[in-house]
């Protein structure tokens, strides 16, 4: 065995057994080692791109934010880029679910807010003008004015 | 013991389709439940990527390296993803990550039975993307619609992902197909291997009581049976069509039925494998496992040290 080796042997070893102790003795008396468990739940949220809302995809856990998007890159950013990551800890988050009261449900008839709770169209052909709808809109501005 | 009328309103949402949350109250039996299936599930996919790991360094070219190394690299996301939602579930019982972990080491959890088993050849690497993840992606895809919905969720990526696996595990199967009769041979070997393996995957024909529990909760939609009959329906004739046998002189379809009728694979060997950990290379991968787990002992303990040191210098 060249001297490095040996080395190397001597630190595995070394390592192991103070690890051992180390972790026990920690536990036990609150000291500096910290278990996974212990630290935060940080909620992760992707956003493809500018115009898209960041979507919630999963939850790490982490010891610090800057630590949490560490991670979240790792589990949920392997393959896509992303325009921006969030994280945020999980008990700073309060759910609609945990007071029904405050949870939008569909109880009356909101056709009155939606675009479809209108119909125009044979109105308009009454007056022998076209309907218009949001999308026919939405595509004559990307064309060049003018047109 | 939880009330009943509770439960019976639990069962009411269930049965109505609704979806439950982490957060939702549920009665002790369907958390159990999901503790079982969510555990088990992240185990099996951290165990599964040691079967082909082997290979990540044997690939016989750098593009099947890097597809492999990203494979196994998704495999140990998959179990990291899945403990996180077992962690949630267990917290009444205060078991964090790393006795969920532990559980492995120590025999307290299964895993898949597939995953006890050799990889010989770079053409089980192959085979194991073709016929173990597409498996998987079976049972999978069927826990899309699980009433469970962070797993439902969580699900949808997997399954992203295994879509990569199991197009890759074909890549290999083909181009082997397509090789020498030197290569051929090897593929024929490998699917002789796995074949009776996938016949067990699935469980018993009969399935047992918490199985059955499963179906009550909407935590799983079809049975064993089910899934595996989707299994033989779709490999049978992909296999046949490269002019492999499929190593099963009983396996036939019913006309009439469409059901096939195959050859039981050793249940009690299978299943002894599975709850001792006694399979060709159970312990060579659970030694592996408790390696990378105490071996990176001093990573997780040096990630949480300098999250504490950034809070106090922050404070
Ligand atoms: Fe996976
Ligand atoms: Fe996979």
């Amino acid at each position: 065995m060249t001297a490095k080796e040996g080395r190397k042997e001597g630190r595995k070893e070394g390592r192991k057994e103070g690890r051992k102790e180390g972790r026990k003795e920690g536990r036990k008396e609150g000291g500096s080692v910290m278990a996974i468990e212990e630290t935060p739940v940080y909620e992760v949220f992707v956003q493809a791109d500018a115009l898209s809302f960041p979507t919630h995809v999963g939850s790490v856990r982490a010891s610090s934010p800057e630590f949490a998007l560490q991670m979240a890159r790792e589990a949920f950013c392997r393959r896509e880029a992303a325009h921006d990551v969030w994280v945020a800890r999980a008990d700073a988050i309060t759910k609609a679910r945990s007071d029904s009261a405050t949870l939008p449900r569909q109880g009356t008839d909101k056709r009155y807010r939606l675009p479809g709770g209108y119909d125009n169209a044979p109105h308009w052909k009454r007056f022998k003008a076209m309907a218009m709808t949001i999308e026919e809109v939405a595509a004559d501005m990307r064309t060049k004015p003018g047109r | 013991m939880d009330d009943v009328q509770r439960v019976n309103d639990f069962k009411a949402r269930i049965g109505a389709g609704e979806k439950i949350e982490s957060t939702d109250w549920m009665p002790k039996e369907y958390r159990d439940l999901l503790i079982k299936q969510i555990h088990m599930h992240g185990i099996s996919e951290i165990m599964g990527a040691y079967p082909e790991k082997e290979w990540v360094g044997k690939a016989p070219t750098i593009r099947r390296k890097l597809a492999l190394n990203a494979k196994v690299q998704d495999e140990i996301g998959h179990g990291q993803m899945l403990l996180r939602l077992a962690e949630d579930l267990s917290r009444p019982y205060g078991r964090g990550r790393e006795a969920l972990m532990d559980d492995v080491l120590e025999g307290r959890v299964k895993f898949h039975n597939v995953f006890h088993l050799e990889a010989p050849t770079w053409a089980d690497a192959g085979v194991i993307g073709f016929m173990v993840d597409g498996g998987a992606i079976i049972t999978q895809a069927m826990l899309l619609d699980s009433s469970y919905a962070p797993y439902a969720r969580m699900l949808k990526r997997i399954v992203a992902e295994e879509s990569f696996h199991m197009q890759h595990g074909e890549s290999v199967v083909l181009a082997l197909a397509e090789g020498s009769e030197a290569q051929r041979a090897m593929l024929q070997g490998a699917i002789t291997r796995w074949w009776p393996a996938m016949m067990y995957f699935f469980g018993p024909r009969m399935m047992g009581p918490s199985s059955q529990k499963m179906m009550d909760y909407k935590i799983r939609t079809m049975t064993n049976e089910q899934l595996r009959q989707k299994f033989i329906n779709r490999y049978v004739p992909r296999i046949q069509a490269l002019g492999m046998a499929i190593p099963d002189p009983a396996l036939y379809q019913d006309a009439a039925t469409r059901t096939w009728h195959y050859t039981d694979p050793d249940w009690e060997w299978f299943t002894a494998v599975v709850h001792h950990n006694s399979g060709p290379m159970s312990q060579a991968r659970l030694s592996l496992r408790r390696e990378a787990h105490r071996g990176q002992q001093w990573v997780r303990e040096a990630a949480i040290e300098a999250g504490r040191v950034l809070q106090e210098r922050g404070a």
